[in-house]
This record gives structure tokens, C-alpha cells and sequence, in this order.
């Protein structure tokens, strides 16, 4: 009987060990398994992508996204299969409704926002029957990102490298026939929100009417005219500049490089076509040269080789800074002209460096026929105008006789290798207005006594139809 | 039929008394409400309207939906748990009498809610055409024209060039037969550069509300190139145009043109379409089946929107036998699980249909690979194949009854479809969960202990 207990007592003191090594054994794996966790949970979230501003979100978003939670995404893709659906059979009325859907469902993707944008601006505003229509559908793209996408994920910059291609290709390019209907309605919104071109910084209710409806925050668009110069806001080069400004500042920094090029490539448009001939009488479709704008984009190209040297960008870089160096020469301004040339000389030494400005200008005759589009063959042809109006301001004949004929010259060479169909692609006036545009800017920088003079050389040229 | 009649009453009763009828809608008016606050369209006016009348009511009918099927997939099981049905059993009624009075009770409800939804809607439609903002009065009277005008397709007569329905397009059979099809589809759906495709109509006289030519191109060889030409009528034999009107910059998609002289047309009408694409520029393909209609504006939008609405309340009536059925079958939660599993694979279903012939046919599997994969492969796929089959055999009939489409596309929904709906929904559909219902409500123990 004494033994018997022993025995049990023996047993169960086997089994409480028992016990306790597995209770051991339990809490070791629970602490091993709670330090996996915070590994685990720190990887997932740095995986995870989330809404930057949840808590500014509107309530449906906010609703969606805390009360749906995985369905979310069933929901997003039942959304999307439909757009595609409506989109392949021609009925487009209830895209945007759509798109705007499935972006609220997944405001944390950017992607998401990116192929909506791109698809109404792109896609579907193509096959709009009029340019009004078309406009309305590359405003909803862009509307998309920049009123909402932005909203959401303001440290993506994909999304701001997104948009700003959208107003530097799709608005500020040519390749879409309505561009410059498109134009047109950019500079008529912006003329009700910054008068001129210019940001009424003096006024913080018209700066706050800029932020509503074109998301224009006033103390970046002071700092992107601080780094960049006065810019024409009415063009949409400018707006492309901007938001590609903003791109390379968000993510501090990282992952910007798109922003960088966008910014660099609308910079240099703006030096080309980034100014909106003053008119009385309205908003004129005339573009013309903004110079200043070479310096920061000259900055914006060596910024971006600096980081990442490559063949294509040298190439980028002196074809621009050659280009630069002709119009610089064609307005007269030999000085910067030569310190363009000097660089080209450092950077990029080839043959036919070592030439003057004058000279190394002179030989390159075939500059209007050599470019495809319409923008630096009329900086050039504005800039021997600049200068004849300019020398017969100063009664100089000869210089202003020399310098209308090399205009003209460069006119007629541009029309005759372009056709009237391209020409109407690239937005390009008759002689006469572009002519009265560039007129208008130079008369209202000279004097009053010297404006009579330009009067009369105007009529006795345009009087009788001027070259044509 | 009284009997019918007082269980009817009864769970009407119930659902406002338990609150569900209101809870249910305040639910779908306050989806409404919000949609015609948010909804945005295409920018247009015309379009935020279309888009508002289509998911409102799409909305609307989808929470109704589903409150009729877990409502009715509740009513039996939960009154068979809580013993509470022994009240009705011990009287003298027959089992069927039961399940048809609570099913006509859910269909009364439904009915008053559809109602009552269908009445804001068409407020909330209104209201978005007039409503104060920077709209022009002239965008703002097109887009009342467009969508508060419920317009009839006219069907072209049988012609020469024929008409799609008439002449079944068989292609991809390799056959001389197929060939002789592609070859009569081609000459109907393509018209080449400078070419021209003609249509004939017998328009009645007397139409007041409009005449509208409804076109669509489809995506051809050149689809990125604005598509143009002129649209002409004529009377059969003879050049005069009565009517002609120059379309340009067209993309592919569904066009509307407004027919101005509308009150001296009527009789035999032949409509042309004449290409004035350049040889270069490629032909201009019509979509199959749905080239060119003539449509009569004869009806206002609230009264087409009743007949979708009486649609939408036969397939609620389905929804909700399909949720009485289970409910006789099964206990609550068994119950609503499978009433729900049916409805999302009814769905499902309705989408896979929805998918061209072809487009979603998986790749042949390499010849590289393991030949047991490619034999279960196959094997999968004819079996899906086969579900989808018998799926489609027994619900296509239902897919295709849709009133709030055409409502929202600005087309009637003619009573012969109204009747069709009844027909094919409750004549069939719910007549066969009706009767399995009633079985199986008469073989279930409902006075347990």
C-alpha cells in the first residue's frame, strides 16, 4: 500500500514536470513568437502602402476603407472590370463616375490614380468627337490626380510626375490635334485666377481662390517663381514646371528623378514657348519666348546629369544649350550667347567650337528646317523681329533691314518644309499676327519718342503684306 | 384565397412592425440621397442624370434584393425556431397557403418600397436638371430633351443589305457555308471609303415627340481617325433628301442625332449612310446588331421608369422564393447562408456570360508539360464548362429582362416586356422555388418539443 503511493506520488511528481517543461517550452515559443511578431509586424508595414491623409479623407472614404477592409479590393475590381467593359463597347458616360470610384476605394495605390488619370486624358478623350468634349475628358484626368489622387498620397511622386506630364505632353505638346484648344482653356482659367499671367501675391483672397480651383498652394508658387523667375502661368508649361517642382520634393527627395527630367524638359519649353503674347483684346493664342527661363533649366539638365550621367542626356544638354545659343544670338544678346558657347566648348569640345557667336550661328543656316515642330523656329524668327524693332528704335537701317530679312527668310524656310496641316498642329499664326505679337512686346519696352518710329516701320512693312 | 390573404396581411404587418420595412427604406432613400449628391456623370448635365437614374435605381433594387432574400431565407426557419408558426399550423390552412400568403407579403412590401424609391428617383433626377448652377439654360433644356424623353427603337425592315437577327453570322467553321456568312456580314457591317449602306423604315405618321437617329460604329482598322459621312432619308426610288445631316469627327461608340423635320416623315423611308472617308483613311465598320435605329420619342421617362420598376419587382418576388425556400429547407443561418450563395453564384454566373466567346478561353498547355496537368486541366475546364452551360440554359432567360437599362439609355421598356418578365419570372422562376418550397415546408417537423 506504501509502496503503492510512493508510486503515484512518483507519477505525479513526473507529470507536474512535466507540465512545467511544457509550460517552459509554451512561454519560451510565446516570447519567441512575440519578437517574430514586431519583426513581422515592422516588415508589413513597411510593405504596406497607406493613405497619407486618412484623417483629412472625406467620410465615404473613410467609410470604405475602415468598414470594407480586404472586400475593398473585390469591390474595386468588380468597378474596374465594368469600366473596361463600358470602355471596350464605345460608352464612355459613366467612366469618370467610375474611375472615381474605384480610386476612393484604393486611394493608397498610386498606380490606381495614374492609369484612371491617363486613361480619361489619353485614352478615351481621343475618341471625343469635338475639342470642347475632348478638353473636358484631359480635364477629368487631371482633375483626378491633382484635386484627389494628390489629396491622398502627397508624398508620391509618381502621382505629381504623372500630372505634370499630362500638362507638359498632352497640353503643352502637340501631338494631340485639340492642343491648342487645350491651351486656350488653360490660359482662360488661369486669366480668371492670376490676371496676366502673374500671382497677385498681394492678394491672399485670390492666392486662396487659386488654391481651390487649381490646387496652386501660394507659398510654393512663390518659391517655384523664386527658383525658376517670373513665369506665365497661363501656359502650361509652367504648370508642368510646378508640379514636377513639387515631385521632387515630396518623398524627400527619393524616387524623383522622373519629376526632375519632366521639370527640366517643361523649363526648357518655357524658355521656347512659355510666355502668351500680350492682347488687348483678349487672350492671345500667340506664344512666345520667355529667355530667363534658360538658366534654371539649363540648372534642372546639369542637376539631373550630375546625378546620372548618361549618353542621351549629353546629347539633350548640348542640343539645348545649342539651340539657346541661336536664339540668345537672334534677340542679340551675344554676350550670354558666347558664355553658352563657352560651355558648350567645356563640356562637349567638337569641331566647330572655336568659332565666334556670329559665326558659329552662321553656320547653322538650316535651323528652322531642322526642327519638327513649330516652337524654335518662331523663338528665332521672334528674336531677328525683337532685334529689327529694336535697331529701328535706334534709327539704325541697316541693322533692322538685316535682321527682317533674316526673319523673313526663316518664316518662309520653316513654311515651305512644313505643311499647312502641321502648321495647324503646332499652332502656328500667320506671319502678320505673330509679327504684331512680337511688335506689341517690343513697343511697350521702349521709349514713348521712339514708338512712333516703330509705328511707321510697321505700317510701311505690313502695309504691304509683309513678306507674303 | 382569404387565407392567402390574412398571412399576407400578417407579414406585412410584421415587417413595419419590426421596423424592417422602414429600416429598409431609409437604407435604399438614403443610397439614393447620397448618389444624387455625389454622382458626377461625364460632366455633362445629361450625362450626371443618365448615371444617377441608372445607380440609384441599381442601387436601390440591389439593397431591396438582398433585404428580400434574407428577409424571406429568415421568415419560415425563424418562426419554425421560435415555435411561433405553430400558431398558423394548428389552423386550417395547407402548407402552401402559408408559403404563398408570406411570400405575397414580402412582394407587397417590396412593392411599396420600389414605390416609394421610384418616386425619389425621379425627384432626384429632376432635381439635378433644374436645380440652380453655372449650367447653361441651353445645356440644361438638351439634357431635359435627352433624358426626361423615353424613346422607341424602330427595327429597319428586312432589305437588301439585311439586318442582323435575320441572318445568323456563323464564322470560324472553315466551311464554305461560314465563308458565304463573313462574306454577307462584311457587305452589312463595313462600308468602304466614298461607299454608302442603306436601311429601310416604315415610320408611323402622327408621332408628336421627335425623331432620333441612333447609330454606333465599332472599333475598324482606322478607329483613332474621326469617322464621317452624311446620313440621308429618302423616299424608296427617289434621290430627293428629306432629311440629311453631315456627321464628322465621330468616334467609334453609340451616336444620337436628332431628326428636325420629324412631323413630314412617315411611310416606307430609306435611310443612307454614305462614307465620306478618304481612300486612305480606311472603312468605317458598323457594330453588329446594333447599326443604325430609328428612334420615335413618344413617352415621358416617369412612366417607362414604372414599367422597370414592375420588372425589378418580379425578380425582388424571385429573390424572395428563392429566400422562402431555403428557409423551408433549412434553419436561419443555414438558410440565408445558401439563399446568399445562390444569389452571388447567379451573379458570378451572369458575369462569366457576359465575357465574349473566346476571350476568356485559358492557353493550350505546353507540350512540355506534365501530361496529367494537361489531362486535369482539361478536365476542369470541360467540367466548368459544362456547370456554365446548364447555368446559362436555366438563367438567360432572366439576364436579359432589364428595365433600368434602357430607361437610362433613354429607350421605353415596351409592356410586351413587362409581360415577358412576368411570364418568364414568376410563371417560371418563382413558380418552381414555390413548389419546391411547399414541398419541402410539408415534409418539415414544425411542432417539435
Amino acid at each position: 500500500m506504501e509502496h503503492g503511493r510512493q508510486d503515484a506520488e512518483v507519477a505525479d511528481k513526473g507529470e507536474r514536470n512535466a507540465c512545467l517543461v511544457l509550460l517552459a517550452a509554451a512561454t519560451l515559443f510565446l516570447v519567441i513568437a512575440g519578437c517574430l511578431n514586431v519583426v513581422c509586424y515592422r516588415d508589413r508595414t513597411g510593405r504596406m502602402r497607406k493613405i497619407d491623409n486618412l484623417d483629412h479623407a472625406p467620410p465615404p472614404v473613410v467609410f470604405t476603407s475602415v468598414v470594407l477592409g480586404g472586400f475593398r479590393g473585390i469591390l474595386s475590381d468588380i468597378l474596374w472590370l465594368r469600366a473596361s467593359y463600358l470602355q471596350d463597347s464605345g460608352e464612355y458616360v459613366e467612366l469618370v463616375q467610375l474611375a472615381d470610384w474605384v480610386t476612393r476605394l484604393e486611394p493608397e495605390s498610386p498606380e490606381t490614380w495614374s492609369f484612371h488619370s491617363w486613361n480619361m486624358a489619353y485614352n478615351v478623350s481621343v475618341y471625343m468627337p469635338d475639342d470642347e468634349t475632348r478638353w473636358r475628358w484631359v480635364q477629368s484626368g487631371i482633375r483626378l490626380l491633382r484635386d484627389e489622387g494628390l489629396r491622398f498620397t502627397p508624398s508620391e511622386p509618381d502621382l505629381y510626375a504623372q500630372l505634370a506630364w499630362l500638362y507638359n505632353h498632352k497640353i503643352a505638346g502637340f501631338t494631340d490635334t485639340a492642343n491648342g484648344h487645350y491651351k486656350q482653356r488653360v490660359a482662360a482659367e488661369m486669366e480668371g485666377l492670376f490676371p496676366g499671367g502673374r500671382p497677385p501675391f498681394h492678394d491672399p483672397a485670390a492666392m486662396e481662390r487659386a488654391r481651390q480651383a487649381a490646387k496652386l498652394d501660394p507659398v510654393r508658387v512663390r518659391e517655384a517663381e523664386h527658383k525658376f523667375g517670373q513665369m506665365d502661368w497661363r501656359a502650361p508649361e509652367t504648370h508642368a514646371a510646378y508640379w514636377a517642382y513639387l515631385g521632387t520634393l515630396a518623398s524627400r527627395g527619393r524616387g524623383t528623378m522622373l519629376c526632375r527630367r519632366i521639370l527640366y524638359q517643361a523649363l526648357a519649353s518655357s524658355f521656347f514657348r512659355g510666355a502668351l503674347a500680350p492682347d488687348p483684346g483678349g487672350l492671345c493664342d500667340v506664344r512666345l519666348t520667355r529667355r530667363a527661363m534658360e538658366v534654371p533649366a539649363l540648372e534642372a539638365f546639369l542637376n539631373v546629369m550630375h546625378e546620372v550621367p548618361q549618353a542621351g542626356m549629353d546629347e539633350s544638354v548640348s542640343n539645348f544649350v545649342h539651340d539657346a545659343i541661336l536664339v540668345h544670338n537672334a534677340f542679340g544678346d551675344e554676350a550670354r550667347a558666347s558664355e553658352l558657347l563657352g560651355l558648350l566648348r567645356e563640356r562637349y569640345p567638337a569641331g566647330n567650337l572655336d568659332a565666334s557667336v556670329p559665326e558659329y550661328c552662321a553656320r547653322e543656316p538650316g535651323f528652322a528646317a531642322m526642327h519638327a515642330h513649330g516652337a524654335e523656329p518662331l523663338a528665332l524668327v521672334e528674336g531677328y523681329l525683337d532685334r529689327h524693332w529694336r535697331a529701328v528704335a535706334r534709327r539704325d537701317a541697316v541693322a533692322a533691314d538685316a535682321a527682317w530679312g533674316v526673319a523673313v527668310n526663316v518664316w518662309a524656310t520653316f513654311e515651305k518644309k512644313t505643311n499647312p496641316a502641321v502648321r495647324k498642329r503646332f499652332n502656328v499664326p500667320p506671319f502678320d499676327r505673330f509679327a504684331r505679337a512680337v511688335f506689341d512686346r517690343a513697343i511697350a519696352s521702349i521709349s514713348p519718342e521712339a514708338r512712333g518710329l516703330l509705328e511707321r516701320d510697321w505700317a510701311a512693312r505690313m502695309g504691304e503684306k509683309g513678306p507674303r | 384565397m382569404k387565407r392567402i390573404l390574412a398571412i399576407a396581411w400578417l407579414t406585412c404587418r410584421e415587417s413595419v412592425r419590426s421596423g424592417t420595412a422602414v429600416s429598409l427604406l431609409c437604407l435604399a432613400l438614403a443610397a439614393v440621397g447620397w448618389l444624387a449628391l455625389t454622382l458626377q456623370g461625364d460632366g455633362t448635365l445629361a450625362g450626371q442624370a443618365e448615371v444617377f437614374l441608372r445607380y440609384a435605381s441599381g442601387a436601390a433594387i440591389s439593397i431591396l434584393g438582398l433585404a428580400s432574400l434574407w428577409l424571406g431565407a429568415g421568415r419560415i426557419a425563424s418562426e419554425v425556431d421560435d415555435r411561433t408558426i405553430q400558431t398558423i399550423v394548428v389552423k386550417p390552412v395547407r402548407t402552401a397557403e402559408i408559403w404563398i400568403g408570406k411570400w405575397l407579403g414580402l412582394v407587397l412590401v417590396n412593392a411599396a418600397l420600389l414605390a416609394a424609391v421610384g418616386c425619389v428617383v425621379v425627384a432626384g433626377v429632376a432635381w439635378i436638371l433644374h436645380r440652380s448652377g453655372s449650367r447653361a439654360q441651353q445645356e440644361r433644356d438638351d439634357a431635359i430633351r435627352r433624358v426626361m424623353v423615353c424613346r422607341t427603337p424602330l427595327a429597319p425592315l428586312p432589305g437588301a443589305a439585311g439586318e442582323p437577327g435575320e441572318c445568323e453570322t456563323r464564322e470560324g467553321d472553315g466551311s464554305h457555308d461560314g465563308d458565304t456568312h463573313r462574306s454577307a456580314r462584311i457587305a452589312r457591317e463595313v462600308v468602304p471609303p466614298g461607299g454608302s449602306r442603306t436601311w429601310t423604315f416604315n415610320l408611323p405618321g402622327g408621332s408628336s415627340g421627335g425623331l432620333w437617329l441612333q447609330f454606333a460604329f465599332d472599333y475598324g482598322s482606322a478607329e483613332r481617325l474621326p469617322m464621317q459621312g452624311t446620313w440621308s432619308l429618302t423616299r424608296p426610288g427617289s434621290t430627293n433628301a428629306l432629311w440629311a445631316q453631315a456627321v464628322s469627327g465621330l468616334s467609334a461608340g453609340r451616336h444620337r442625332v436628332e431628326i428636325r423635320q420629324a412631323g413630314k416623315l412617315s411611310g416606307i423611308l430609306t435611310l443612307t449612310f454614305t462614307s465620306a472617308r478618304a481612300q486612305d483613311t480606311g472603312v468605317i465598320v458598323f457594330r453588329p446588331g446594333s447599326s443604325a435605329t430609328i428612334l420615335l420619342g413618344d413617352s415621358g421617362m416617369p412612366a417607362q421608369l414604372l414599367r422597370a420598376m414592375l420588372i425589378a419587382l418580379f425578380k425582388l418576388s424571385v429573390l424572395a422564393a428563392a429566400g422562402l425556400s431555403c428557409s423551408a429547407l433549412f434553419t436561419t443561418p443555414v438558410a440565408t447562408f445558401a439563399a446568399t450563395s445562390l444569389a452571388v453564384a447567379t451573379l458570378c454566373l451572369q458575369y462569366f456570360l457576359s465575357i465574349p466567346e473566346g476571350a476568356a478561353t485559358p492557353h493550350s498547355c505546353s507540350t512540355h508539360g506534365d501530361q496529367d496537368d494537361a489531362t486535369k486541366a482539361a478536365w476542369y475546364q470541360a467540367a466548368a464548362d459544362s456547370v456554365t452551360r446548364a447555368g446559362a440554359t436555366v438563367l438567360k432567360p432572366a439576364y436579359s429582362l432589364d428595365g433600368i437599362g434602357p430607361v437610362s439609355d433613354g429607350l421605353t421598356v415596351p409592356w410586351a416586356l413587362v409581360g415577358r418578365a412576368a411570364l418568364v419570372l414568376l410563371g417560371g422562376y418563382a413558380l418552381v422555388l414555390a413548389a419546391l418550397g411547399i414541398v419541402a415546408l410539408r415534409r418539415r417537423e414544425m411542432a417539435g418539443p
